[in-house]
């Protein structure tokens, strides 16, 4: 889990996908697999890697390395920043909370709790009621600190819970980007591409360029997503649980899955002994919305970890659901590789 | 002394109601500065700086060692342990937030936040209750149930840092601030070796956040004839009722209610008009809400005097604190300890 643990220490909100960036291209020239890497225009790396057989597929696995965050857009007389969410933080996780920006820690809250009645009291704040206080005496002083434009996320650290439970910050979707560097950590079995994406939380910006250029025939996204297994939500509406496996879409907000990939990918689980489950609402979207769009059309699947609190400062995944990810991922490369031919 | 290592400590230690690792702290930090040091029935610690004169009036100074935090009340079937508050924890800061459970051992944790998708239309922007919000630390219930008992006290997990030379940030600043603000006091009472001609009385009270009980029963064993309650306050924050709140930076908030001793309260402003030292007045029509009251009323009543911090986002795990009000109100009281004690 140290590439997990590294990945989620970094800064990357969508635009601002740098450190992430260097992090997985120095990643992939450390490792013994022939790959071609390449970043382009938006910041997108995609990095060809040579198996030990040619595919008859163009396979590629994607991953966003964005992550959800707030961006500075001015500051108050009195010396506070005001900011908007970069992608869809709830605005009942913020309140309270502890952000990182420019290397410098900001508080965001308000006014005491004593000072409200009733109701109030257990009133989410609206975000565009919520100042970040860097503890700046004025607005010149604020913007010194930080200027409209500039980025900040949680300050949230990586620990390891009870079991094999991790809780840290941006594994939405650090997740992904581990277990595709964990994919090019030796020569796959069949050619495979990766992609590393920007700006997936504003709107699946980057896979759209990025598999414009690759043009695969077949892509698997890899993300995280909601696990509302918690406490006071009947079974029916926890859309999966940590713990419970890989997460296969048939469909969501964005995309209508491959049903033949889809299908593929149980068998396969079943095949290695992982236990794989399916993601059991049509809610969210990822990169495969953009992926299956692009050109004239590609087939796609989406492999997720299950995510406790997703875009909250502290995501809960399960180390177990990693692996067997990582397992089934390895396995799919063989399936998905001559799939059809 | 050391102002930030010494906050940094104290907001760290964990003292929701019963637990005793702020006491320890306290009590250990009390060591450099007092002759005895006990601990009454409810945990609170008390130490002594005698003058050596017999029959010196006692002053007596009280800061709270216990923070707001959650207990134990259930553990569900999936493993989630339920609560109830244990001290007025601010709701709009508990989901997703981070949190020590304290059962056989120390164990971290997450409260429940709703995915967005599920919290119920009519009311989406009203949290759940405290019992219905549930704490995630990765445990099966079986498990869950050997390790946290009904009972077992859960902190906001230790997190205190600085945002700059002066302003700090972490849990329970309320009222360890108060705490190392006392701490500065006996230290330059310490450093500046001086005489002064009344015995001082430390109290780090318990269960303020419960009702102002400890200072209670610690201000009936102290008997003291004059006590200065040190507490926190609102400081303005740009959504706030500025008549309703004192300033961050601006000095010593010196209380002014029904409850409260005028005398004293004219004595301390005029020590700091003297000494340059900023205040700003805090008027309260009535009860302050602070052991000043339990204090004030115990036995057969003592003149009290409260002097608070300003400190933004009350009861959240980022209280948020400027030092050199602290400082201000060490330095306060230490003159009036001198200056003050000669007089009464």
């Amino acid at each position: 889990m140290t590439r997990l643990k590294e990945l989620c220490a970094l800064e990357g909100v969508s635009g601002r996908e740098g450190a992430v960036r260097e992090y997985i291209l120095r990643a992939l020239e450390a490792s013994p697999a022939e790959i071609q890497a390449s970043t382009d225009a938006l910041g997108n790396i995609i990095a060809h890697i040579r198996g030990e057989k040619r595919a008859t597929n163009k396979l590629a696995f994607v991953a966003h390395m964005d992550e959800v965050g707030f961006i500075i857009t001015g500051a108050t007389d009195e010396g506070f920043l005001r900011f908007s969410a970069v992608g869809g933080i709830d605005s009942s996780v913020i309140f309270g909370r502890r952000v990182r920006i420019n290397g410098r820690y900001g508080v965001i809250g308000g006014r005491a709790t004593h000072q409200l009645k009733g109701d109030d009291k257990k009133k989410e704040v609206p975000l565009d009621k919520l100042l970040i206080d860097v503890a700046a005496q004025n607005k010149q002083e604020a913007l010194k600190i930080a200027k409209p434009g500039d980025v900040a996320v949680f300050d949230s650290d990586f620990v390891k819970l009870r079991g094999d439970r991790i809780k840290a910050r941006a594994i939405d979707d650090r997740g992904g980007c581990a277990l595709l560097l964990e994919m090019a950590a030796q020569t796959p079995e069949y050619d495979i591409t990766l992609a590393f994406t920007v700006q997936e939380e504003v709107g699946l910006r980057g896979a759209k360029t990025a598999a414009f250029q690759i043009e695969p025939d077949i892509a698997v996204v890899v993300d995280s997503t909601t696990a509302a297994d918690i406490a006071g939500v009947k079974a029916d509406k926890q859309v999966c649980k940590v713990g419970g496996g890989p997460v296969i879409s048939f469909m969501d907000k964005r995309t209508l899955y491959d049903i033949e990939l889809y299908d593929t990918i149980f068998e396969t689980a079943k095949k290695i002994g992982v236990t794989p489950q399916a993601k059991s609402m049509v809610a969210g979207g990822n990169d495969a919305g953009a992926v299956q769009l692009s050109r004239t059309g590609v087939r796609v699947a989406a492999i997720s970890l299950p995510c406790r609190y997703l875009h909250s400062p502290s995501c809960v995944i399960s180390e177990a659901d990693f692996n067997a990810t990582l397992k089934l991922l390895h396995a799919l490369t063989g399936e998905f590789a001559c799939m059809g031919t | 002394m050391d102002m930030i290592s010494h906050i940094k400590k104290l907001s760290n230690a964990v003292g929701v109601g019963g637990l005793t690792q702020a006491a320890d702290e306290v009590h250990s930090m009390l060591g450099n500065y007092c002759d005895e040091i006990e601990r009454d029935a409810l945990g609170s610690v008390i130490g002594y700086r005698r003058c050596g004169r017999e029959n010196a009036p006692v002053l007596m100074l009280e800061a709270h060692i216990d923070e707001v935090g959650l207990i134990v009340t259930d553990i569900d079937d999936m493993g989630f342990i339920h609560v109830a508050p244990c001290g007025g924890v601010d709701v709009r800061a508990l989901p997703a937030a981070e949190v020590v459970v304290f059962g056989d051992k120390p164990y971290p944790g997450v409260v429940c936040s709703m995915p967005p998708h599920l919290k119920k239309k009519d009311k989406k922007d009203i949290l759940p209750d405290i019992a219905d919000m549930g704490i995630d630390v990765g445990m099966s219930a079986r498990e869950a149930r050997l390790h946290i008992r009904q009972g077992s006290r859960i902190s906001f997990k230790p997190n205190f840092v600085a945002l700059d030379d002066f302003h700090v940030c972490g849990k329970s600043m309320d009222d360890r601030i108060g705490v190392a603000a006392i701490l500065y006091c006996l230290d330059i009472l310490k450093r500046q070796e001086t005489e002064i001609d009344l015995d001082i009385a430390v109290v780090f009270a318990v269960q303020e956040e419960l009702g102002c009980r400890g200072a209670a029963v610690s201000a009936f064993r102290v008997a003291p004839d004059y006590a200065i309650a040190v507490d926190v306050s609102f400081a303005l924050t740009p959504d706030a009722d500025s008549s309703k709140c004192g300033k961050l930076g601006k000095g010593p908030m010196i209380g002014r209610s029904p409850t409260l001793d005028s005398g004293m309260a004219n004595e301390l402003v005029k020590l700091a008009e003297e000494n340059d030292i900023p205040y700003q007045d805090e008027v309260m029509g009535g009860a302050t809400g602070t052991d000043a009251e339990s204090i004030s009323d115990a036995r057969s009543g003592t003149p009290t005097a409260l002097l608070s911090i300003p400190l933004r986002y009350m009861h959240t795990p980022c209280e948020l604190i400027d030092i050199r009000d602290a400082q201000a109100v060490g330095r306060l009281i230490a003159l009036y300890a001198k200056e003050g004690g000669r007089r009464l």
